[in-house]
């Protein structure tokens, strides 16, 4: 099958493709979110060498756990999942935050014009202030408002309760809110 | 100015996947697996259950709480005697029930306090329903098994037991131990529930021992 067709499968048809035998199929689901996956690995763990190993390791290892996967599930909650556990473990291993200084301004691109104001001013909070936030709100934030996600996909990738998003998702605001009167009030 | 490079990590992934000759792992295996977690689950369970029933029976037979009756003087039978061993064994195996059935899919969108409290009554209630049963009676009487149920806090100072012979002056009790001892009681042994006492009676008393005997300070039963 060409690449023209595979681009325009499903994410559970390439999948379908792949544990089928159509090993070189698998190049289209790693196209497909490379991109979102890294940024998200970026975030998280706020070195581009560590965020792409981590990536890696996440595309291999969901390749091979690939009958693993849930169709009750969407396939990119899954991955996100993946790397998700693969940047925790690395964080895990360094124990430590690396400054902002080394975050790409990724976020300031994705605004979208027609996004309403919260969100384009959390975001611009987020880019200027997330690493200040604990990993647990980061990665909330990060899911919600840089790859707005679903508080339902969310849930699916950190496999938690949605209740508890939720909550996360409020005091991390209200968190990042404060970090933000705080810097504001020090200019 | 420099421009950010995009990885295309595809083709690492892909050259990773045919060099090292990566496979995607079969349904059967991933279902072996499955299955082999969740005996393990099962099991976890059913070990939680045994250990949680044998501190809920040891905590019925030492009567640990018994002592906290005759005051701060009780406190330190209270403590030595409570089966911390089983307790903690009990509360890390249900703890570690709880790590892996967080694993399961329908834990996270049940809600985790949901999750812990159904596994924490299901495991009380089973191990109380063990202990009922009379199973512990049972295994106590195996020689190799007796250990589990041997109080290590019996202490000087502290004796619990059943009334075997009783009489004005004192009585003799069998300890959960299966020792026998001979309590005295004297003018300045406090009874507040009154000195009736009658083969059968569960007691427990602090004191200590003179020429052999336990002079009782206080009983109660």
């Amino acid at each position: 099958m060409d690449q023209a067709k595979l681009n325009q499968l499903s994410d559970e048809a390439v999948v379908d493709l792949v544990c089928r035998g159509n090993q070189e199929a698998y190049a289209t689901i790693v196209k497909r979110y490379q991109q979102p996956l890294l940024r998200y690995a970026r975030y998280l763990l706020s070195n581009p060498d560590d965020a792409m190993d981590a990536v890696q390791e996440g595309f291999i290892a969901a390749y091979k756990y690939l009958n693993s996967f849930n169709p009750s599930m969407k396939f990119s909650s899954w991955l996100y999942r993946i790397v998700h556990n693969q940047a925790m473990n690395t964080l895990r291993k360094r124990k430590n935050v690396v400054s902002t200084d080394e975050l790409p301004n990724i976020v300031a691109t994705k605004i979208n014009h027609e996004e309403d104001q919260e969100r384009r001013e959390l975001k611009r909070q987020l880019d200027n202030h997330l690493q200040e936030l604990p990993t647990k709100y980061r990665v909330v934030l990060t899911l919600y408002y840089i790859e707005e996600k679903s508080y339902q996909e969310i849930s699916d990738i950190l496999r938690m309760p949605i209740n508890t998003i939720a909550t996360h998702l409020s005091r991390a605001k209200s968190q990042l809110k404060k970090i933000y009167q705080m810097n504001e009030g020090a200019l | 100015m420099t421009k950010d490079k995009k990885p295309d990590m595809a083709e690492s992934v892909m050259a990773k996947i045919t060099t090292d000759h990566i496979c995607i792992k079969s349904k059967t295996t991933i279902m072996v697996g499955t299955i082999a977690i969740g005996m393990g689950l099962g099991l976890l369970v059913a070990l939680s259950v045994i250990i949680t029933s044998v501190a809920l029976h040891n905590i019925a037979s030492w009567g640990p709480f018994g002592y906290l009756w005759f005051g701060v003087i009780g406190l330190l039978p209270f403590i030595q005697t409570l089966p911390w061993v089983w307790i903690g064994l009990s509360f890390a195996l249900i703890l570690l029930g709880f790590k892996v059935l967080k694993h399961y899919d329908f834990s996270y969108r049940t809600g985790y306090r949901m999750i812990l409290l159904t596994f924490c009554c299901t495991v009380l209630g089973l191990a109380f329903i063990v202990d009922k049963i009379g199973i512990h009676q049972h295994i106590s009487r195996q020689p190799l098994l007796r250990q589990i149920y041997i109080s290590t806090g019996d202490g000087n100072h502290w004796m619990s037991g059943e009334v075997i012979i009783a009489s004005q002056s004192g009585m003799v009790i069998v300890t959960p131990n299966q020792q026998q001892v001979v309590i005295r009681v004297t003018k300045s042994t406090k009874l507040p529930a009154g000195s009736n006492f009658q083969p059968g009676t569960k007691v427990q008393t602090i004191g200590s021992f003179v020429d052999n005997f336990f002079e009782a300070e206080g009983i109660r039963f």
